[in-house]
């Protein structure tokens, strides 16, 4: 048992402070590794991050093409119900159809009786389709009972339910029907036209149109259309933007070679622009954000050879000249003693220079990386029928790094 | 010294402060991993995992908590996956042959030579004895923690020890090392 405690004694106090340097290139392998791993998450980082923006771009395409849809449905319903109306109805059927009035008016006697007895057969079909046809098209009664306060959840979630209904878009079946209905009303605003020319003569009128009749459908069909309008206006506001996108991608790489072997390698070049949000904030406010995201990253490279010609001392040119020189031997009367010939030498040297030329090779590469992200605010305000005021304010934050690295071999004397 | 300032810089990802830390870190970390691995090599391989593992997790230290403790976790951690990894770790009873660890008879050495003495004994332990009687004896784990440590029962681990310890002993009678 002692000789269990001592040895647990023995390790623990031994290795309490047991400390051995590590080797000292292992620091160095560390920070490799660690370099390795940053390189490899700011890697993971665009890959993720350019999968976002993706994502959210489709997104927004998806959302935007919704939105798109919803709106048309919307406007070709109000239009429909607009033109319902019964001051757009009588104008309609005094510009296009004026001439077929006149026509009607010439064969008054002839034509009226079976005129006015098709509007009756007519009148009767239209009251038939506002009931059957087209449920969603309902009369005063209806909307006024609908107006009141649904007594129970049952009845509240039916009424919300058929109001939805006016928002689907119209199957063909529905449509057909509508035109139809559309034909046999531009036909009694004809007829209306008419009863109201002619009317105060003919008793028959009063017998089969009824004018009132006509009048109290018109009615109903405006107060639908207010209503659908509000409607749709209500469920516009929900959509609390719009928004516009736009994506490009680039990846271009070239090279070219010119007597300066210049090559250029664009290597990744991406770009999102055009995220253009529009926030209503009132019936006669907006307030817009526009934003873009641009990222660059690109490599260019170029090597050229540079022809440099430089005078160079070579060595020297020596000469040694020989001459002869003839000496005269005088005296002081001046008569020649003597006459000899001596060969005397002369060097000469020279330093010599020679242009050599020689090629250098000279790699110069730089790298572009540049974010920025274009922001625009706007605020537009609605004064008058056709006056708007638009405020904007905007800036770009972005980032740019340039690397150079130059890069020249020795000189490579040129060979004739 | 590491002091305060130096821990927020590490975990705000400086390089000057994950210098100095390894400086002063790294000779008793190397020391850990010397007595959980086999050899020097492997041990060096474990000092760098658990320094990557240190920077890459340097945002999850909280200052408050004792460095020294955060840091030898990682590396007691780091000297288990390695040694699960690449040493076919059983905890089975190794049949190994007492006679063939041959040491040097010298009954006066010093402290440093005893310290390497020992690690050269731990060296010569079955993976499993060496790595229970690590935890338990020089790093006080508990049973129960090595036991979740490692996966096993408590049991098994305190079998493990005995035999890990009576295995030292064993060598220890024969070879002579003196520790007194």
């Amino acid at each position: 048992m002692n000789k269990d405690q001592d040895i647990e004694k023995l390790f623990r106090d031994t290795f309490q402070d047991f400390e051995v340097s590590p080797p000292l290139d292992l620091k160095t392998k560390i920070d490799g590794t660690i370099a390795a791993l940053e390189k490899k998450r700011k890697r993971r980082f665009l890959l993720f991050f350019f999968i976002f923006v993706g994502i959210c771009l489709l997104g927004f395409t998806w959302i935007g093409l919704q939105f798109n849809q919803t709106g048309k449905t919307l406007t070709r319903t109000e239009k429909q119900l607009d033109i319902q109306t019964k001051s757009e109805a009588k104008q309609k059927s005094t510009n296009d159809n004026s001439s077929t009035f006149k026509q009607k008016a010439s064969n008054k006697n002839q034509e009226t009786t079976s005129e006015l007895k098709t509007t009756a057969r007519i009148n009767n079909k239209i009251k038939e389709k506002s009931k059957t046809v087209n449920p969603n098209q309902r009369t005063s009664k209806q909307l006024k009972k609908e107006n009141k306060p649904a007594k129970n959840k049952k009845a509240r979630k039916e009424r919300k339910n058929l109001e939805l209904n006016e928002l689907v878009p119209m199957d063909p079946d529905q449509k057909q029907k509508n035109d139809l209905v559309d034909e046999y009303k531009d036909r009694i605003k004809i007829d209306i036209y008419d009863v109201e020319k002619e009317n105060k003569t003919d008793s028959l009128n009063e017998k089969v149109v009824s004018k009132d009749t006509v009048n109290q459908i018109a009615l109903v069909k405006k107060e639908e259309a207010q209503k659908i309008v509000k409607k749709a206006n209500s469920k516009k506001s929900k959509y609390l933007f719009s928004l516009r996108t736009g994506t490009g991608f680039t990846r271009n790489s070239f090279e070219y070679q010119d007597s300066n072997s210049v090559k250029e390698k664009n290597l990744f070049q991406i770009q999102v622009d055009g995220i253009y949000n529009i926030f209503s904030l009132g019936p006669k406010t907006n307030a817009g954000i526009s934003t873009g995201l641009n990222f660059n990253s690109h490599k260019e490279d170029f090597s050229r050879t540079k022809r440099i010609t430089t005078n160079t001392f070579v060595g020297y040119d020596s000469t040694l000249i020989f001459y002869d020189s003839l000496v005269f031997q005088v005296d002081s009367s001046g008569a020649i003693i003597d006459s000899s010939t001596i060969t005397l030498s002369k060097y000469e040297v020279n330093s010599i220079y020679e242009n050599i030329t020689s090629l250098k090779n000279e790699n110069l590469s730089y790298s572009v990386f540049s974010f920025s992200l274009p922001f625009q605010f706007s605020l537009s305000q609605q004064f008058g029928q056709n006056f708007y005021a638009d405020i904007m304010a905007g800036g770009v934050v972005s980032y740019q790094s340039v690397k150079f690295s130059k890069e020249a071999n020795p000189l490579i004397p040129e060979l004739d | 010294m590491i002091t305060e300032a130096i821990l927020l810089d590490f975990c705000k990802g400086k390089k000057d402060a994950f210098d100095l830390i390894y400086k002063s870190y790294a000779p008793a970390m190397f020391g850990i991993c010397l007595r959980y691995t086999r050899c020097k090599d492997d041990a060096q391989d474990v000092l760098q995992e658990s320094f990557v593992k240190v920077y890459v997790n340097r945002e999850k230290y909280d200052v408050k908590q004792a460095f020294p403790a955060w840091i030898k976790t990682i590396t007691i951690n780091s000297a288990l996956t390695y040694i699960k990894q690449n040493y076919k770790y059983k905890l089975i009873e190794n049949e190994l042959n007492l006679d063939e660890i041959q040491f040097e008879n010298e009954n006066e050495i010093d402290y440093k030579e005893l310290q390497q003495k020992l690690v050269n004994i731990l060296n010569q332990l079955p993976d499993g004895y060496r790595t229970i009687f690590n935890l338990y004896t020089i790093d006080n784990l508990t049973h129960k923690e090595i036991a979740e440590y490692l996966e096993i029962s408590e049991g098994t681990s305190k079998s493990q020890y005995f035999k890990a310890k009576k295995m030292i002993q064993q060598i220890i009678e024969k070879e002579k090392v003196s520790y007194e």
